[in-house]
């Protein structure tokens, strides 16, 4: 076995007893970290590797959420509305692939930023259905461990999925697709199928994540699960880290994460401010993200995490 | 004889021993956990309120600190505050940092009922009181949850009194009412729009918009033409500047204006037209209540004005609250401190607060009208220091 | 349902859109030349407005022409916008461009409301200017918004003017078409950018002035409304200058009409009509 799968599994074992040997606050901290992982590396399949730059993949979050808090409260059951809020969100990464993938760039991109607020408004006008403003709440629990784990196993499945994914025929299509649409068009690639089939698989996971936020933080309203904090996380996020490479986004969620909790306590003003210089600063200097500067380039390459 | 002299001083050495153990116990500080929302959505209502609680934390200490009878002292208080950036993930991740790491006595609540549901299940699982601030959603008391409390009393009620006095007048037949789409300004209008009908008004208007409208001309346009006696508004000023302001330059001219959560800043954006728009509030210059002028010097030293911030009131009275239970209870143990919060009865800046059974408060706001740029109670009559003017003389 | 609530009510939509209009054209302006989706230009709005603001509360003159001091200096805030952030994208391709033209408007965006609210406060800001209406019969005509549409009216006219006979219209209008002729006809492409984005700029500011008379402002409303008046040109048709001002039109007669018959759905309805049109016609009506 190579380093680098030994290095993994000592770390699954590490975030696997976390909670038993660490303070409950640190758990929570960490449960924030994976969810912002598997959100992240989710949109990266569109984003990245598909190169669809896909502002709305929070639709399919509290899209998830919305659906999984709607039937559990009908008595459903914690599995069934899991199962059904992935579905939910699929069905609908499906319906919108027709019209959304005719638009190309920074049309697709602003056309689906728009879809959140749609979906945002939606929520609020449907009110037998969603509640509302008034928002939902489902039966108030203490539940900290167990979505703990539930996140922990959805994180390892989603970057053990697309690891597999990105290696596949589809992931080469993607990439074709990525690099010259036209192009990959013309050798007889189907490139609407493939652009469905990536949003449909990165629905599924933003999806399933919306449903265990919501049973985790008991309450959701449009402003949470559509808002444009929640929107503009997997977006910095994937593009901090280094979008189109596994490692990039999960880098990203760490540095903003961890920056978020440990620097920013200490420094009372200006938390905006700084995120949105780094922001502007990668935009500027590393639109290829921290994964591909010079300093992290080589060493990341010889683990065997970043290629070329 | 000399046994019975050992006796007794032997007696009396281990009382003194046993004395300078219990008081050797008695923890240094009070430590007060809580978040706030510095930063995010709320920080408009509450942002400078971290300061707040660190001015008032000055002020006990400055008189001692809270008396706590099982140590016989007045201990100092300390506030551990984080920002929960007005997300309920992180509020509920701070509330569990403040009770397991830092060891919190007791905690205050963050702003408001939307961040109170998830940050009150921590001080359930954790059985721990919390103090809630500013959370009103009726909601909240129905999970039969035993370790928060709120001054306040459900949210539905905030309008009630208003409505009482103008049922009390007798001169209002119509009211056109609406609301922003929000959690707490819908549940305010539903149980608004059913007291009205219940006090015999006609309703001809019951709407609610979307949080962020800003253009309310066509809506405008429907009021005139139902010819309303009163337009009640109810919604935060970045809602009912925009609509009183356009009201009044399409020429609605009802016989009085209603805005739910009137601040200075809605004063300043009206200037002069603000004139005799009514409206409720916690507390006003007028009361009589004890605290007042400690509540003055804490909002000036913190840098805002009471007109500027509605809810520093709110926060404040909770404060108070706080330290009338420790020294009610006299001690700092959780269940003690968690049952005479629960039935504690005292007088706050805002007027007097008791518990209902399930948790919730007894604080409604009360009536109050700008009259020529200061906010000016007008009911009821023994609180009132100034006089409801009706209807409002247009020009 | 008389005529008069209807044509009542096609003014305010008309007026609402003209306001709409303002903000939509300095950022088509913008995106023709540079090709890039700004998502600050709500903050230069939300900054036109906040000065204005602080200019009016110390000074009390008429907003309107204390704004007109304010011109200058967004011009140049534009100008250094784009030279500084914006031009050193501008080498890249496709993809690339597009993250990184994301990127730096949006983390610019939260720098200035952040710094914006630590200065002067994230509450509720709104001047307590008004002109009397006009009265017509039982219609009201809103005296301060007729203003903002003549004012845009005017602009447009101007505009066209400016890019058909000037030199540097007609250079703006060589970039906007193709980069690389222009630049091929001596055209400084980059000098182009630099003052669309000046010009833009002064009319998100101008539209911030309306924006702080008529209704009120917070430093948070900035990247709000970056998206609503990017999917506004967006449904006009990027790169035509009037297809903003259709998308405004529409954008505001749909808010009237709801905002009348079902107060709720207002602003539901007016996105479903801007997602609507644009998977109709991906290219925006007249793109």
């Amino acid at each position: 076995m190579k380093k680098i799968h030994i290095g993994i599994l000592i770390g699954l074992a590490v975030l696997i007893l976390f909670p038993h040997f660490t303070p409950r606050y640190m758990t929570a901290f960490l449960l924030l970290l994976l969810m912002h992982i598997v959100i992240a590396e989710s949109y990266d399949i569109v984003g990245g590797h598909l190169g669809y730059i896909n502002m709305g993949h929070s639709a399919f979050f509290g899209l998830g959420a919305y659906t999984f808090a709607i039937l559990l409260n009908a008595k459903l059951g914690f599995f069934v509305s899991s199962v059904l809020a992935i579905l939910a969100g699929v069905l609908f990464a499906a319906l919108i692939s027709f019209p959304f993938f005719r638009l190309r760039g920074a049309y697709f991109s602003l056309a689906t930023f728009g879809l959140i607020r749609l979906l945002e408004l939606l929520a609020f006008n449907l009110r037998s259905i969603t509640g509302g403003s008034s928002g939902i709440m489902i039966k108030a629990e203490y539940r900290l461990t167990l979505a703990y784990y539930f996140t922990l196993g959805l994180c390892v499945v989603t970057v053990g999925l697309i690891f597999l994914l990105t290696r596949s025929r589809l992931g080469l299509a993607w990439t074709a697709i990525r690099e010259d649409e036209e192009v990959a068009q013309t050798f007889g690639i189907n490139t609407f199928k493939h652009k469905c089939v990536a949003l449909m698989i990165s629905a599924s996971f933003a999806s399933l994540m919306g449903a265990f936020y919501t049973w985790y933080i008991i309450f959701i309203n449009p402003k949470v699960v559509f808002g444009l904090e929640i929107a503009l996380v997997p977006i910095s996020m994937a593009m901090l880290g280094g979008s189109g490479v596994i490692i990039g986004p999960i880098v990203g969620a760490f540095f903003i994460t961890l920056v978020e909790e440990f620097l920013w306590t200490k420094v009372p003003y200006f938390h905006l401010a700084a995120y949105g210089i780094a922001i502007v600063l990668v935009g500027l200097f590393m639109p290829g993200g921290i994964v591909r500067l010079k300093w992290f380039r080589k060493p990341l390459m010889r683990l065997g995490l970043l290629e070329d | 004889m000399k046994r019975k002299f050992f006796i007794s001083l032997l007696s009396l050495v281990l009382l003194l021993l046993a004395t300078t153990l219990v008081c050797a116990q008695a923890p240094k500080e009070i430590l007060i956990g809580g978040t706030i929302s510095v930063t995010g959505r709320f920080s408009t209502i509450v942002g400078p309120f971290k300061k707040l609680a660190e001015t008032w934390e000055k002020q006990v200490n400055d008189r001692g600190g809270i008396f706590v009878k099982e140590y016989n002292k007045k201990l100092p208080i300390r506030f551990i505050i984080e920002d929960d950036k007005s997300d309920q993930a992180t509020s509920q991740k701070y509330y569990e940092k403040l009770v397991t790491s830092d060891k919190v006595h007791i905690l205050i609540g963050p702003f408001g009922s939307f961040l109170s549901f998830a940050a009150s299940t921590v001080a359930e699982k954790e059985k721990i009181p919390m103090v809630m601030v500013c959370a009103s959603d009726k909601r909240l008391f129905e999970r039969g949850y035993k370790y928060s409390v709120s001054q306040l009393d459900y949210a539905d009620y905030e309008g009630y009194l208003y409505l009482e006095m103008l049922k009390k007048e007798g001169k209002v037949k119509k009211i056109a009412m609406f609301s922003e789409d929000t959690l707490h300004s819908t549940g305010h209008l539903k149980a608004a729009v059913a007291k009205a009908k219940e006090y015999g008004f006609d309703v001809v208007l019951n709407e609610t918009l979307p949080p962020d409208i800003k253009d309310f001309s066509a809506l405008i346009t429907k009021i005139k033409g139902l010819g309303p006696d009163v337009v009640y508004c109810e919604g935060f000023p970045s809602f009912e500047i925009p609509f009183l302001k356009q009201a009044l330059e399409l020429g609605l001219r009802p016989k009085e204006f209603y805005a739910g959560h009137l601040t200075k800043p809605v004063i300043d954006a009206l200037g002069a037209m603000s004139n005799h728009i009514a409206g409720v509030a916690y507390w006003v210059p007028g009361f009589k209540f004890p605290g007042k002028e400690d509540y003055l010097s804490a909002v000036k030293t913190t840098g805002i004005t009471w007109d500027g911030y509605m809810e520093s009131a709110i926060r404040y009275f909770s404060y108070q609250a706080l330290e009338n239970a420790i020294e009610t209870a006299g001690s700092l143990d959780r269940e003690k401190l968690m049952d005479v919060l629960r039935k504690q009865k005292f007088t706050s800046i805002s007027g007097p607060i008791s518990h209902k059974a399930d948790g919730s408060g007894t604080i409604i706001p009360l009536p109050i009208q700008i009259q020529d740029g200061k906010f000016v109670s007008v009911y009821p009559a023994d609180v009132a220091d100034g006089k409801h003017i009706f209807p409002t003389p247009w020009k | 349902m008389s005529a008069s609530i209807v044509v009542q009510l096609l003014i305010i939509g008309t007026l609402q859109g003209g306001i709409y209009a303002l903000a939509a054209f300095g950022l088509s302006l913008i995106f023709g030349v540079s090709n890039v989706l700004n998502l600050a230009h709500g903050q230069f709005l939300m900054l036109g407005g906040l000065f204005s603001y602080i200019l009016f509360m110390a000074t009390k003159w008429n907003p309107l022409l204390l704004s007109l001091i304010l011109f200058p200096l967004f011009f140049g805030f534009g100008f250094l916008f784009e030279r500084g952030l914006i031009r050193p994208l501008l080498e890249r391709k496709g993809h690339e461009l597009v993250i990184a033209s994301i990127l730096v408007t949006l983390g610019a965006s939260l720098a200035i409301e952040d710094i914006a609210s630590f200065f002067w406060g994230p509450e509720e800001k709104g001047i307590s200017y008004m002109m009397p209406s006009i009265q017509m019969g039982s219609m009201v005509i809103s005296s301060i918004r007729l203003l903002g549409l003549l004012f845009i009216v005017l602009l447009t006219v101007a505009v066209h003017l400016f890019l058909k006979k000037t030199y540097t219209g007609r250079a703006l209008r060589a970039t906007t078409q193709n980069r690389q002729g222009a630049m091929l006809m001596g055209v400084n492409t980059f000098r182009i950018g630099s003052i669309t984005f000046g010009i833009g700029t002064i009319l998100a500011s101008a539209a911030g002035v309306f924006y702080v008379i008529l209704f009120s402002i917070t430093p948070f409303i900035g990247i709000p409304l970056s998206i609503k008046y990017l999917c506004i040109i967006v449904m006009g048709g990027l790169g035509s200058l009037y297809g903003s001002l259709l998308g405004g039109l529409i954008l505001g007669l749909t808010e009237a009409f709801t905002g009348f018959f079902a107060p709720h759905w207002s602003e539901t309805a007016a996105f479903f009509i801007l997602v609507t049109i644009l998977l109709i016609r991906p290219k925006g009506l007249l793109g």
